[in-house]
């Protein structure tokens, strides 16, 4: 794991690196490289990985002909859905080629991601312990664990027209692979004099499986500002990405496999050195 | 006293809405036969049996079990529907009565903890209200096994008595031959759902 990351740590300084060697060679005619700082983000639906102390609360019950009868026909999970929520901010330096209509881009991310676990009623019930006959349940409202990630982007993006407009749509595929850093969960209680058992459910909460995940989507968006050959003119990115998906299992505490998932993605892109606008050679 | 009756509030709210929460009936399908609650002891206010080839179920309509006790014994009964949906009145009464040791209030149930009964001795009887028909049945064999109980404490408070435990009855009603097989029952009782007879 930690061979995939440095690997991918140095081809991502690699990128960075040849920027500015890029700036400083004077016989290049062109210089295809844009650095870029993007914000973005996300929401994903996923498997919900219930801890095994959560009593079932959720029911549902439909009718058959009349009110008569009725039967509970649902599972009586307690959500079957659990949702990830991430936002980065990021560096990201991208290289054009096919005359300047594909760019490749790579870099560095920090990644927040929040994972919680809601009831679908205003809280749920966790078994805190059994001693003898007695056993004792605490409400609780969510339990949520932030998650700090540092990831690397790695993205491909065309133009479809070939010439440069002002405001000109693109098509991207995208990936990002993500290093834990650090996590921290908080658990919000019905009866705040509850607390005190905060640090034993913690300790109770399930194992994350995997420190490494894997981001994939699938995004289209539209560049805004037209350069001018010999000006650094910035271009500004707005995109919406769908769909947006985690290929890695369990690297969640309460998110196993997602399903699906959306986001948006601005960005500002800084070309260095001379300009070169899509469709020129 | 207006800080009074605020603060009574609250409190009545939070208690009733906890309570609401575990008096819901939760239905987890059991694996192997996915019309019958799977046996818990969680307090889900569930049960389920087989009844002949139909199935005798808790409802979320209907409070699904009550307990009174009364005359030196404990009348325990679970209230649920038939799952006919031919009949105009599908609502089903299943009443195990057993002479049982001084009830006072619903936290002694807890003494019921793994006791198995024998329903074939006259002092044990079976009564089933079904189809606006009332019958202490005959019956052939049958046990009513309370496997475990539990005191129930929601945020460090006492809230119920958690009751598990399965049943079985072979029994004859207007001479023909029923069961009433493979029961599971998982229900949790506090105040509102006990009786004692003799007290109150």
């Amino acid at each position: 794991m930690k061979r995939i990351f440095l690997r991918l740590v140095c081809f991502s300084l690699f990128l960075s690196v040849s920027i500015l060697f890029a700036q400083d060679e004077p016989t290049k005619k062109v210089n295809n490289f844009k650095i870029g700082f993007e914000f973005g983000m996300n929401v994903m639906e996923g498997e919900s990985i219930k801890p095994e102390q959560i009593r079932q609360n959720h029911y549902s019950t439909y009718y058959y002909n009349d009110y008569y009868y009725d039967y509970h026909t649902d599972y009586g999970l307690f959500g079957d859905l659990a949702t990830l929520k991430t936002t980065y901010l990021g560096i990201k330096p991208e290289y054009f080629v096919y005359n300047n209509r594909i760019g490749i881009a790579s870099g560095l991310r920090f990644t927040y991601a929040s994972n919680s676990l809601v009831s679908d009623r205003n809280f749920f019930l966790w078994k805190l312990k059994e001693e003898g006959m007695n056993t004792y349940y605490v409400r609780i409202n969510n339990i949520r664990q932030d998650v700090s990630l540092l990831a690397i982007p790695l993205e491909i993006r065309f133009f479809p027209n070939k010439r440069e407009l002002p405001f000109q749509h693109y098509f991207k595929i995208g990936s990002s692979f993500n290093f834990w850093i650090q996590e921290d969960s908080y658990i919000e209680f019905a009866d705040s004099k509850m607390e005190k058992y905060s640090e034993v459910i913690k300790k109770e909460l399930p194992d994350r499986k995997n420190d490494f995940s894997v981001f994939v989507y699938a995004s289209f968006g539209f560049k805004i500002g037209k350069l001018k050959e010999n000006y650094m003119i910035p271009w500004g990115n707005i995109e919406f990405q769908f769909p947006y998906m985690m290929v890695t299992k369990n690297s969640f505490t309460f998110v196993g496999q997602s399903y699906y998932g959306v986001g948006f993605q601005v960005s500002l892109q800084v070309p260095i050195g001379k300009n070169v606008p899509i469709g020129s050679k | 006293m207006k800080n009074s009756i605020l603060i009574i509030s609250v409190l009545s709210l939070l208690f009733f809405s906890c309570s609401e929460d575990l008096d819901r009936t939760i239905f987890i399908p059991d694996e192997n036969d996915s019309s019958l609650p799977a046996y818990s002891e969680w307090g889900y206010n569930s049960f389920g049996a087989e009844f002949d080839r139909l199935y005798f179920l808790a409802s979320q309509n209907i409070v699904p079990c009550k307990i009174k006790y009364e005359n030196d014994s404990l009348y325990f009964s679970l209230h649920g529907i038939v799952n006919d949906y031919d009949l105009e009145n599908n609502r089903m009464i299943l009443e195990f009565i057993f002479p049982f040791e001084k009830i006072e209030n619903f936290t002694e149930l807890i003494k019921l903890n793994d006791l198995n009964i024998n329903l074939l001795p006259d002092y044990c009887k079976v009564v089933l209200d079904f189809d606006n028909t009332k019958t202490i049945v005959d019956v052939l064999s049958g046990k009513l096994h309370f496997k475990r109980t539990q005191l129930l404490f929601v945020d460090d408070s006492i809230n119920r008595v958690i009751i598990s435990g399965v049943f079985d009855i072979r029994f004859r009603q207007n001479g023909y031959l029923s069961n009433i097989s493979n029961g599971r029952f998982d229900v949790g009782i506090n105040h509102r759902y006990f009786l004692n007879a003799q007290i109150e």
